[in-house]
């Protein structure tokens, strides 16, 4: 493996480096997804061109930082889709396979530079054959069966037909090259440019002079010339573009090409054949070609692969520079706070001038902090984009037939959560391909369509993001649910409600899968799924209709970095509570209050709600311990309702949340702290663990 | 730079030819340049067709790319625009192969 990208001494290429590691990744994910989209109709013109493109910066990327073992694979996917785009090879089905595999081989080099990931040669030999075969003979099928019969006959590394010894079109093309006069002083070598078209083909160069008027006016720095070329080879009109990338603009190239050989062109199937009249008609195509050319229509909209003006006038930030910017502002939030809170006990009629500034001061606080959040948020079909390839090939691999559907793909949630959400996510799509979805037989026989429809649906509903796995399978099964509890010794009974069963596939090393596959089965997996999912301050609810199908629900919160809070007062201490769970807060009447087997309720619109005292829970000298004097504040977690007893509400505020755990230790009940305007800490309320410790302490 | 004879004007190029040492060569061929049809204009030459005959002795170019050569081929156009068939000495096989590859083989009137 080469990296000399890596190796460069003076200029430390490895945040440039990155730079391409990333692009590259999105390229592939850009060509994988239109790939994976395509019907058997084949790619329409903007597809391939996409799919070109993305080849086409691989390869250049790869070029310029070093990577060269890179740009063997791209070299002949791209002179590939070359042709296709040519119309010189049709598209056959088959082609998406190869064009993943080349993906894939692409992304194993990718890894290798990136993360010093094993890169197999083997892999990519055995792609580049394949692909050079389809382009030698225009069929790509058979090309592919015979590389593949010829790999199972032999374990010995794959060899590839030399160009030469192929027979493929042989073309002329004439170059009228006129550079840009600065051209020299870019440094740009015309030498070396003219060596790497002379190994394409038979090449001649004729440089055409244009004098100045005198001699002493000239510039010698300046190019004055411009250079005819005449190229005799196989190559196809992008190798030759290539060449002439970073060096010519479209205006500086013009290329004429004419066959050349007949007698080689007569040798390419008819179908294949580039129609092109022969230099004898005297009639050569000229295609204005140079840098981007093929990248005409590139702000046509609604195209594949296309960046969007706003993605080309976008920067790459380092993830810790956000963090850190988004530290400071939490700060700055916290120092706002301070201010505004010493500015209280002054005279707002002395202090008018004062007071209006710090209004100011708070709206622009929060303006900044919420557009330095956003900067962490991205859309997330970043997650999303992996399910239709592994959808396509899991449906392959089972025999079954799906149709995914991504809606909601452009909802934003924050990058950290994006990066944890994704294997919960695919857990959950793989058991929905391996149980959920039936045989197209069996689904017949239940009177549903052959093929089963997995929805990928994602919202943002208040402050959270929704995540639905949804699936027209055969739904969840009670009976088997309950008798696998039963047999592995979990707790369950008859009288639960739907509700509570579905949550016992969360158990450890629960399944219900007959045979154990590669895919899913072993009961590893929803409790990952939930285990995730609760870490991240999110929930997961299932929703079944036995026939009908299945919904599983992730609520996340939109971002892990601040929280709308309610802070409350319980004796001398301050809680925040995330204002997601808060339904309202009231101050309940006497006669509102009952008690059920000795514990407190409070009776609210025909709900009797259990109320849990904070200062109880976290055993604090309480001024209010009767609820009736105090505030209640009624809470939602995943449909449990309960309410809060605190002495006091106090505000509301945007917080900054800080953990604890790093400094100290993780606090039953809390789900981490802020600085208050005080300069106090302030714990952060986790609804869900609460109920959980007022549970535990009622059952003790 | 230049040494004359009776017969010839040699132009002796050296050094650098490439496009970081053609702004320091420039001045030298245009002082060439100009004696050199300072003595056509002052008749020298036109009395004996074979007095002068400049030519460019290649010996001591040791570095040498387009930029260089299109210098080279727009001074030997000059050169020929006005009357003289400059001959081209001493270059090295690398030399004529590099002339040969920007395409300038014709303009310099070089061997194939």
């Amino acid at each position: 493996m080469t990296n000399s990208g890596q190796n460069n001494n003076s200029i430390d290429l490895n945040q440039f480096n990155q730079v391409f590691f990333e692009e590259c990744a999105e390229h592939l994910a850009g060509m994988e997804q239109i790939l994976v989209s395509l019907a058997d109709a084949g790619p329409d013109e903007e597809q391939l061109n996409a799919i070109f493109r993305a080849a086409h910066s691989i390869k250049g990327g790869a070029g310029i930082f070093g990577f060269q073992d890179m740009t063997v694979v791209t070299h002949v996917l791209e002179s590939l889709l070359d042709r296709m785009r040519n119309h010189e090879i049709p598209f056959s089905t088959a082609m998406v396979d190869l064009f993943l595999e080349a993906g894939d081989v692409i992304s194993m080099q990718l890894a290798g530079h990136r993360d010093g990931a094993e890169v197999h040669q083997d892999a990519i030999d055995l792609i580049r054959c394949k692909l050079q075969q389809v382009i030698d003979s225009g069929a790509v099928a058979a090309s592919i069966a015979a590389v593949d019969s010829e790999r199972a006959s032999s374990d010995e590394a794959v060899t590839c037909l030399d160009s030469n010894d192929s027979v493929a079109a042989c073309y002329r093309y004439e170059l009228e090259f006129t550079p840009d006069p600065d051209i020299f002083k870019r440094g740009i070598r015309l030498e070396s440019l003219f060596a790497e078209l002379e190994e394409l083909g038979k090449l001649t160069v004729t440089a055409e002079l244009q004098s100045p008027a005198d001699f002493s006016t000239l510039d010698p720095e300046i190019c004055s010339s411009c250079w005819h070329l005449s190229l005799e080879t196989t190559a196809s009109e992008a190798d030759i573009r290539d060449v002439f990338e970073f060096v010519a603009d479209v205006d500086q190239l013009k290329l004429l090409q004419v066959a050349n050989h007949p007698a080689a062109v007569a040798n390419v199937p008819e179908s294949n054949r580039l129609d092109l009249p022969c230099e004898t008609d005297g009639d050569a195509v000229e295609t204005a070609v140079g840098r981007r050319i093929y990248d005409k229509n590139e702000l046509a909209p609604g195209a594949y692969g296309r960046r969007t003006v706003e993605a080309d006038s976008s920067i790459r930030v380092g993830v810790t520079k956000v963090d850190q910017l988004i530290n400071q502002v939490g700060e700055l939030v916290i120092t706002q706070l301070m201010l505004a809170q010493t500015a209280a006990g002054l005279d707002p009629v002395l202090h008018e001038g004062l007071h209006r500034s710090l209004l100011q001061l708070e709206r622009n606080t929060r303006d900044l902090q919420q557009s330095v959040m956003s900067i962490r948020l991205v859309p997330i079909s970043i997650v999303f984009s992996r399910f239709p390839r592994m959808v396509r090939e899991l449906a392959s691999k089972l025999g079954k037939q799906v149709e995914l559907k991504m809606v909601g793909d452009s909802t934003e949630l924050d990058k950290g959560l994006i990066e944890k959400i994704s294997d919960p996510l695919t857990h959950l799509v793989r058991n929905c391909m391996d149980h959920a979805l039936e045989k197209p037989a069996v689904r017949v026989a239940a009177g549903k369509e052959p093929g089963g429809t997995i929805t990928l649906r994602a919202s943002q509903t208040g402050g959270r993001i929704v995540i639905d796995v949804i699936d027209d399978g055969a739904g969840l099964n009670r009976e088997k649910i309950l008798d696998k509890a039963a047999e592995r010794g979990i707790p369950a009974c008859e009288s639960m409600s739907d509700e509570e069963v579905w949550q016992l596939i969360f158990a450890p090393g629960f399944s219900t899968a007959e045979a154990v596959t590669d895919i899913s089965g072993r009961g590893v997996g929803m409790d990952v799924v939930l285990q995730n999912v609760q870490s991240l301050s999110g929930k997961v609810s299932i929703v079944s209709e036995p026939g009908q199908g299945t919904r599983v629900t992730i609520s996340l919160p939109l971002t892990l970095a601040i929280l709308d809070g309610l802070s409350v007062a319980v004796g001398d201490e301050k809680f925040i509570i995330p204002l997601s769970s808060i339904i309202e807060s009231l101050q309940p009447s006497t006669g509102s209050l009952k008690s059920v087997n000795g514990k407190k309720v409070v009776h609210v619109r025909g709900d009797y709600i259990p109320v849990i005292p904070l200062y109880e829970l976290f055993n604090l000298p309480a001024l209010v311990t009767e609820p009736e004097k105090g505030i209640l504040i009624l809470i939602d977690v995943d449909g449990e309702k309960a309410a809060l007893l605190v002495d006091a509400l106090l505000d509301e505020h945007q917080v900054v949340i800080k953990s604890i755990e790093t400094n100290y230790r993780k606090v039953d009940g809390t789900a981490g702290a802020t600085i208050l305007g005080d300069g106090r800490v302030a714990l952060i309320l986790d609804v869900n663990s609460l109920l959980q410790m007022q549970k535990k302490k009622l059952s003790l | 730079m230049i040494s004359e004879t009776v017969e010839t004007t040699t132009i002796r190029l050296d050094g650098d030819w490439s496009m970081s040492g053609v702004a320091e060569k420039f001045p030298v061929l245009e002082k060439c340049l100009r004696h050199l049809l300072d003595s056509e204009a002052s008749g020298e030459r036109q009395k004996s067709p074979s007095v002068g005959i400049p030519e460019i002795d290649l010996a001591g170019v040791t570095d040498f790319d387009a930029c260089g050569c299109q210098l080279l081929a727009l001074f030997v156009r000059s050169l020929r625009q006005n009357g003289s068939s400059p001959l081209l000495l001493n270059m090295s096989e690398a030399f004529i192969s590099r002339v040969h590859s920007l395409g300038f083989g014709r303009e310099l009137n070089l061997p194939l």
